[in-house]
């Protein structure tokens, strides 16, 4: 631990939040500016026969109306996917094409057709209601599962049985021997629901075209700036990457769903070339709801067998992946390389069979939401092993510690291979289970489950020890993997002539705090105070290069490149000192903030080093002046966070409600920076998980209508929805990155739900209740307890 | 447009002529250029948009702004008094009630007027105060306890 | 997203007189929930201009409604077809007019289909303010009678 690293130093951003002084993109203006509204489609599947815009241009105070027949014409591309998954038998990943707005036919309710552009908002909305477009309604599909069967609505012409890859990882013959051979086999199968993301922030987007310069400029609400600048400039728009720049100011809240470049703002860069002038769009919550990618929608048979002694065998799972109507960005890898790789759990399972079928429907499109492809895995595995030990009479955490991998640090150990691909860095899960247990008093809290039980109320215990794969991504293995980006990341450390800092960060915050974080890792790394450090993010004309912030990648990936530039500026640092100090760089130490000759008082400040690396006027020689470095970091490895989560909920015997009354997570993600942003990021992390369990879920009708597309009627959790979450921890140190760290911002995510969803199912156990959809609604929970000849 | 609009923003005397169907929180933000109050819904269910209209904490996204005619309001922007930060906002910081910051500005309005009304309100009392807000990275937690602190502190 | 509306009334006036009303386009004008305008096409045929307003949502429907299996002074069928930016709407429903203690009931049925912002915001409230609107439309039709001259 340092002065700073370990301290729950207070965050830096803090001080314009709590005054209203962020900036997000909707609170930036241009000159001129214009404002675009979008016509969508009320319909989840149509022919457009015509879109009629001459009553919308007619309007006073209209600039101008494009339809998709005008992108279309203009040649533009649209939306790409950034992973290739193919089939199992070699065929190519089917990609149907994702325009910017559609001319022929409309996908999902949302899809756009038309933009309206007016010289105020309230203008280009009354327009927009004026463009009539003629549909013929079609048949629509919305259900994973029966998407395949023949005669289902076909989304894309071109993609049969609406299939967009099949897949499968593990040795399929070995797992079919297990449960063969098994002496108990536990069954589960579930919908992991449609999640809406709801970052309250909506996506927004001001964009300008200077013809002088011939360069375009968008200020977005993406957590990957550079990212976006990428798949705009080479791809979606064709427009020369030195010509683009992508601000992504204040953020907020991305869960995942502005990671993707989304044709909407594309759309608004197009434009303001066409009409030039700049074009500023901000969603509305109802079209968030309709355009946000949502996350999940998973279909799932899950199966895990065991022999006599309650050791796991064979652990096989088939699930029916809904793509939505377009393959967004990273959509094809959540349900592969995001999930079924995270199938071994943190046990020791011999044999492992993933079998996913990826699929298009007539839905709002689906890529990483918070988590991505590891809570799916994880409520797989975690709701198999409570059902497996109350169906097998065994205490849910003895079964656990049966199976455990043992220890390993993955240094004096090696790192453990998976049978799905993987390699564990370093992971003692029982260590971290039995913190778990004593922080959460579980003797004792058996103990009141079983009298609150005999007095006739129901209180139930949920676990759920995870493991997750994040700090995405060492770039060869996901290339290999069918990626067509590297997952690097990027930062530069310029250490001023004062011996001031400032980090330029590829990673973008959106709460996450990275402007302390990072602050406090560079500035005792050279001995400085917070104050002395700055950290710039989310300008691709101000920060080099960085691949963004998702997958809890941040400070495992972009921290380690801050890293490699504080390892070249301290040793340039220290060839500067060796001169002052008329010694070889061999013989110095730094500490403190200042080089010193080994075994003397002798040193010189890193200050006095900056200032000299400026005003070089005694300097050593062939070395250049100034103290600046960039830096790239491509990890050697995913970093594997787990912890285990306990949950206790009593169920309402009169209304089936749920309140969870109490939580302990105990997460173990290497290293610690700042515990109370590790703590903040875990309490909001479980809140989402605790969202799914309970709360949310997209519902569809069979027509296709998303029908609680708004925060009046999709549940979102409340303050009172929750008790005080109690949080731990135990630090096993990533034995791959410099900073040993792993990552946070998913775990409590990924662990929660099946933590949940296992406590209510204790709670339920008198009544024979073996499983529940999610999410657990009182009506859901109240029907299960009054069937079964519960009544 | 044709409708003169006298209100008092954080202490400041506006007179603006708006049109009838403008927003509160469109007048604020766009005419005002008070960025602080943000807009997260079109539903009334976020409260990123609170300010108070003369003391009460309002949605702003759900009234007019010729209906605040000749009301005081108070906007994030206006809870800092000669530099001082509000109990609240030291609150937010201090117990890391915040994350992307981007509801803690109707959060910190809403929490104002709930400290009005109660100024040492139980967990429960808190939880409950707090549910016309959404907050989606915190979990709430900090939240409470941001409120707890300014209220032992206030 | 289906919707099912379906409720009865009764009026104190003899079938005839309750039948020449529904069947005259100003008064259908008046029963149908919220309509704005009502042009005659041809035979059973109407431009009707539908409005619907379910709690935050207000939208516009440009609909085709025709009669059909018309039987004088039973009741009728009808078919709305129709789209708007707010989504589009269409459905089948009836009036039925039957003998009744107070004079005549009136019965109204329809079974319709929604879609886009009326269906993913309003949908917990649709039937509901449906039950309203015919209410409404009920009240209008008494009103329309007992105002013109026999």
């Amino acid at each position: 631990m340092g002065k700073l690293v370990g301290q729950p130093i207070k965050r830096v951003e803090d001080n314009r939040f709590i005054k209203g002084e962020g900036k997000y993109t909707d609170d930036f203006n241009m000159p001129n500016q214009t404002f675009a509204v979008y016509v969508r489609s009320p319909h989840a599947h149509a022919k457009i026969n015509s879109v009629d815009t001459s009553a919308a241009e007619a309007m006073d105070g209209v600039v101008k109306v494009f339809t998709g027949q005008d992108i279309a014409d203009a040649g533009l591309a649209g939306s790409i996917c950034g992973w290739q998954v193919d089939f199992k038998n070699g065929d190519t990943m089917k990609e149907p094409p994702h325009p910017i707005m559609v001319a022929d036919k409309v996908r999902h309710v949302g899809d756009p057709v038309a933009m309206v552009i007016a010289e105020d908002k309230y203008t280009a909305r009354d327009a927009a209601e004026l463009v009539n477009v003629d549909y013929d309604v079609l048949g629509a599909i919305v259900d994973p599962k029966a998407a395949v069967e023949d005669g289902a609505a076909q989304v894309h012409d071109d993609v049969p049985n609406n299939t967009i890859y099949d897949w499968e990882l593990g040795d399929s013959a070995a797992t079919d021997a297990a449960f063969e051979n098994a002496h108990h086999v536990t069954s589960l199968s579930y919908h992991n629901q449609k999640l809406v993301p709801n970052a309250i922030e909506p996506r927004a987007a001001l964009a300008h075209y200077d013809a002088n310069e011939d360069k375009y400029t968008l200020y977005s609400t993406s957590q990957n700036p550079h990212l976006a600048r990428l798949v705009i400039g080479a791809f979606v728009l064709a427009i020369p990457e030195h010509k683009l720049r992508v601000i992504s100011p204040d953020v907020g809240g991305g869960f995942g769903s502005k990671i993707f470049v989304y044709n909407d703002e594309c759309g608004c860069l197009w434009a303001s070339k066409q009409i030039g002038r700049p074009v500023k769009w901000t969603a509305d919550r109802s079209e968030a709801f309709i355009t946000d990618c949502h996350g999940r929608d998973h279909v799932t048979d899950a199966q895990m067998a065991f022999d006599a002694d309650g050791n796991i065998t064979g652990l096989r799972t088939k699930t029916y992946a809904s793509m939505g109507a377009y393959l967004s960005n990273f959509s094809t890898c959540v349900p592969t390389y995001l999930h079924g790789t995270l199938m071994q759990g943190l046990y020791t399972t011999p044999a492992v069979h993933v079998d996913v079928t990826a699929v298009v429907t007539n839905t709002v499109p689906v890529d990483a939401y918070r988590g991505a492809g590891r809570p799916e895995a994880t409520y797989s595995i975690e709701r198999l092993m409570d059902t497996a030990a109350r169906e097998m009479g065994m205490d849910p955490t003895e079964l656990r510690r049966k199976n455990f991998i043992p220890a390993f640090d993955g240094v004096e150990q090696p790192g453990y291979q998976t049978q799905v691909a993987l390699q564990y860095d370093s992971g003692d899960y029982e260590t971290n289970m039995d913190k778990a247990l004593q922080v959460a008093d579980y003797e004792s809290l058996k103990a009141t489950r079983d009298k609150a039980k005999s007095e006739g109320r129901l209180v139930g215990i949920g676990f759920s020890t995870f493991i997750e794969a994040c700090g995405i991504a060492p770039s060869a293995v996901v290339g290999s993997l069918g990626a067509r980006v590297g997952l690097y990341d990027a930062a530069s450390i310029r250490v001023h002539p004062t011996g001031k800092v400032t980090i330029h960060s590829g990673a973008h915050a959106h709460g996450q705090g990275h402007e302390t974080t990072f602050a406090q890792v560079v500035a005792d790394a050279f001995g400085i105070g917070m104050d002395d450090v700055n950290v710039i993010h989310g300008d691709t004309e101000n920060v080099p290069f960085g691949m963004g912030t998702y997958g809890s990648r941040s400070l495992a990936v972009c921290g380690s490149a801050i890293m490699k530039s504080v390892d070249k500026v301290k040793e340039k640092g220290a060839r500067i000192a060796a001169h002052k100090l008329e010694c070889s760089p061999d013989d110095l130490e730094f500490a403190n903030g200042a080089w010193t000759v080994k075994g003397t008082d002798k040193s010189v400040g890193f200050g006095d080093v900056a200032l000299t690396a400026y005003v070089p006027h005694d300097y050593p020689a062939d070395e250049e002046p100034g103290l600046d470095f960039a830096s790239f970091y491509d990890p050697a490895n995913f970093v594997y966070p787990f912890g285990t989560h306990i949950c206790v909920v009593e169920v309402d015997k009169d209304t089936g409600e749920v309140d969870v009354t109490k939580y302990v997570a105990v997460d173990d993600c290497g290293n610690v920076i700042n515990p109370m942003i590790v703590d903040g990021q875990v309490h909001g992390g479980v809140a989402q998980g605790i969202g799914q369990a309970l709360y949310e879920g997209a519902v569809y009708d069979d027509d296709g209508q998303l029908l609680n597309g708004s925060m009046l009627d999709y549940t979102m959790p409340r303050a009172d929805n929750f008790p005080m979450f109690e949080t731990d921890k135990t630090e096993t140190p990533c034995p791959h990155n410099p900073l040993g760290v792993k990552g946070i911002g998913e775990a409590g995510t990924i662990a929660s739900t099946p933590a949940v969803v296992n406590a209510v199912m204790d709670a339920l156990s008198d009544y024979g209740v073996k499983d529940l959809q999610m999410p657990l609604t009182p009506e859901r929970v109240w029907s299960a307890m009054n069937s079964n000849g519960n009544a | 447009m044709g409708y003169t609009l006298k209100v008092n923003v954080n202490g400041k005397a506006q007179e603006d002529d708006v049109n009838p169907r403008v927003l509160l929180v469109d007048y604020i933000r766009e005419k005002l250029g008070l960025t602080g109050t943000h807009v997260g819904c079109d539903t009334s269910s976020c409260g990123a948009c609170t300010v108070h209209v003369d003391g009460k904490a309002v949605k702003s996204c759900t009234m007019f702004a010729v209906q605040a005619d000749g009301a005081d309001i108070t906007t994030i922007e206006g809870m800092c008094q000669n530099g001082e930060l509000h109990p609240l906002q030291a609150g937010f910081k201090e117990e890391h009630g915040l994350q992307c910051g981007f509801c803690t500005p109707g959060m910190i309005m809403a929490c104002a007027d709930l400290l009005e009304n109660n100024s040492n309100p139980s967990e429960d009392e808190i939880r409950h105060g707090l549910e016309g807000n959404f907050c989606r990275c915190t979990g709430y937690h900090n939240i409470v306890k941001a409120v707890q602190h300014a209220a032992e502190n206030g | 997203m289906a919707v099912t509306l379906q409720k009865s009334y009764s009026l104190n006036l003899p079938r005839q007189d309750v039948w020449d009303a529904i069947i005259t386009p100003e008064v259908l004008a008046e029963i149908l929930p919220n309509c704005k305008s009502l042009e005659p096409l041809g035979d059973d045929e109407f431009n009707a201009n539908i409005e619907i307003k379910i709690g935050p949502i207000k939208g516009k429907f440009n609909t085709k409604l025709s009669l059909f299996d018309i039987h004088e002074p039973n009741g009728y069928k009808f078919k709305v077809d129709g789209d708007g930016v707010k989504g589009a709407m269409s459905g089948e429903g009836e009036i039925q007019l039957s003998d009744h203690p107070d004079g005549t009931g009136f019965t109204f049925m329809a079974k319709g289909n929604v879609s886009g912002i009326i269906a993913r915001v309003g949908q917990r409230l649709i039937e509901a303010s449906g039950k309203k609107l015919m209410d409404q439309g009920f009240k209008n039709l008494k009103q329309k009678i007992t105002t013109v001259p026999a």
